[in-house]
């Protein structure tokens, strides 16, 4: 489903990405894991046409319209409520109008759909990008760290439906700091540092190739073994 | 359509929900309203003065505004994967502004007192300078200059009106070839203070002249398809309809009051 060869990013005389090579299967959970400034974001952004890598090749096997996309908290308008701002992307799907609501539910909104998006909470917030980018059943989903701001238990509720959506052949790319979530998640993931993927595989091999496994895989031995940092 | 129909059901909303977006048009409708309550006699040049604030600064920030939203939340690139066309958005964002400030013109209008085929020219004139200024926030939204856009508004809204009424020749000379000035000038030549107003043509070479600077400026936004890919091109279509019309406009006009536009001037000194 995607394909990074070789991929390289300078901004300026800095380095951003080098020798990047990703390969994400379709229909499986692809988490890219590393610090901040890692250049996790910069490599989505180069994945949906945000930006254009320097050197190197991409292949993303989806139609711009079959892509979903959650930046932090991007694509919501503040002044219009959660409903709005669905509304918008049902019309241009030519979704039913049920739609939205539906997809509030899914994700703990319902009772809020009326409420201006400027005066949600930080973590509802982040839903209701989420919501924004499911809506219209993406064939790839891009989210950028999706639960960076979500209490453990709605946290748990966004996995379950990254789960489900899974189930339903939907291919997704995250990044995230969570170790524990990428465990228990993604199919495959890549550690990247300082805009090198120093790792990549299924999360529990890796783990046992790092012989990081005591009473539960750590991924965060793992990352402090390849680095000499800690996420 | 059914994009049409759901970008222009957003920017709707976006406009009417958002305080920032229509509290300066209210403002500047309400104070001549409440002027002609008080003062018939000097109501028609300060609701010229208003009306060229509303054309300058409402609009051209206004429009630059509801461009940089959609650029900054991002959703101009979603919308775009999503399918929406460069100029499903135009069609959908200008519709939105032209229809709210046909409505505002046609209360500013009424204020004055016009009706039937004076309305219909105020309208003419005033809706030629709304599209100019929408042509104009449009090109600043899109760009870096956006922040600058109500910055540009002010200057064009207030520029003309200081020019005319404090009797500023160096601004005259300066804001004389904006598209605001003319329609200042247009505007007092229609109730008689100043008969030896601009010719239709003049009119007409100032708004192409505007018209084509923003033409250059989205020419120069088409080296950069990295932000905004699907805008450039569908810019230009509405910028082209846009020239034909106030082209359309300008050869109706002409021929109903004469290419000299003598007919125009002494319609107006007879009003």
């Amino acid at each position: 489903m995607i394909k990074m060869e070789n991929v390289e990013k300078r901004f300026g005389q800095h380095t951003v990405l080098s020798d990047v090579n990703i390969n994400v299967k379709e229909g499986e959970i692809f988490g890219l894991l590393g610090p901040s400034g890692a250049g996790k974001t910069t490599i989505i952004n180069i994945l949906t046409n945000q930006i254009k890598e320097d050197s190197g090749t991409k292949e993303v096997k989806a139609l711009p319209h079959e892509i979903g996309i959650m930046l932090d908290i991007g694509g919501l308008y503040a002044h219009l409520n959660c409903l709005e701002n669905l509304n918008l992307y049902a019309g241009i799907y030519g979704l039913p109008k049920s739609k939205p609501m539906e997809v509030l539910e899914n994700v703990g909104l319902k009772d809020s759909a009326k409420k201006t998006v400027s005066t949600l909470s930080r973590g509802m917030t982040q839903r209701l990008a989420l919501a924004r980018a499911i809506l219209y059943e993406p064939k790839l989903l891009f989210l950028d760290e999706p639960t960076s701001a979500l209490d453990p238990g709605t946290s748990k509720g966004v996995c379950r439906l990254m789960q489900g959506l899974r189930e339903q052949g939907t291919t997704i790319f995250l990044t995230t700091h969570n170790m524990d979530e990428a465990l228990k998640l993604c199919n495959r993931i890549a550690l990247l540092y300082d805009g090198k993927i120093v790792e990549q595989g299924n999360p529990v091999e890796i783990c046992e190739r790092y012989e990081a496994v005591r009473t539960v895989p750590d991924l965060e031995t793992v990352f402090l073994q390849l680095t000499g940092v800690q996420l | 359509m059914r994009n049409i129909k759901a970008v222009f059901t957003k920017q709707f909303l976006s406009y009417t929900k958002n305080p920032g977006q229509w509290v300066m048009s209210a403002t500047f409708l309400l104070i001549p309203f409440i002027m002609s309550m008080a003062n018939n006699e000097g109501v028609a040049i300060f609701t010229i003065q208003f009306v060229i604030m509303f054309v300058g600064i409402s609009m051209i920030g206004g429009s630059a505004g509801m461009i940089l939203e959609d650029k900054q939340t991002m959703n101009l690139r979603f919308m775009g994967m999503a399918g929406v066309k460069p100029y499903q958005y135009l069609i959908s964002t200008c519709g939105v502004l032209l229809i709210v400030s046909l409505g505002v013109l046609t209360l500013f209008g009424l204020i004055r007192g016009h009706s039937g085929e004076i309305l219909i020219n105020f309208l003419i004139v005033t809706m030629l300078g709304v599209s100019c200024s929408i042509l104009l926030g449009i090109t600043l939204g899109l760009s870096k200059l956006a922040p600058f856009s109500w910055l540009v508004g002010i200057l064009l809204g207030v520029g003309p009106v200081m020019a005319n009424d404090f009797g500023i020749g160096v601004l005259s000379q300066l804001f004389y070839f904006s598209y605001t000035y003319q329609i200042d000038v247009a505007l007092r030549g229609s109730i008689s203070i100043l008969p030896d107003v601009t010719t239709i043509e003049e009119l007409s070479s100032v708004y192409n002249l505007t018209n084509m600077y923003e033409l250059r400026a989205f020419l120069r936004e088409l080296r950069t398809p990295r932000d905004l890919a699907i805008l450039p091109m569908g810019s230009i279509r509405v910028l082209l309809v846009n020239m034909a019309a106030i082209l359309l406009a300008f050869v109706v006009t002409n021929l109903k009051y004469g290419l000299d536009g003598e007919r125009l001037v002494k319609l107006r000194s007879e009003g």
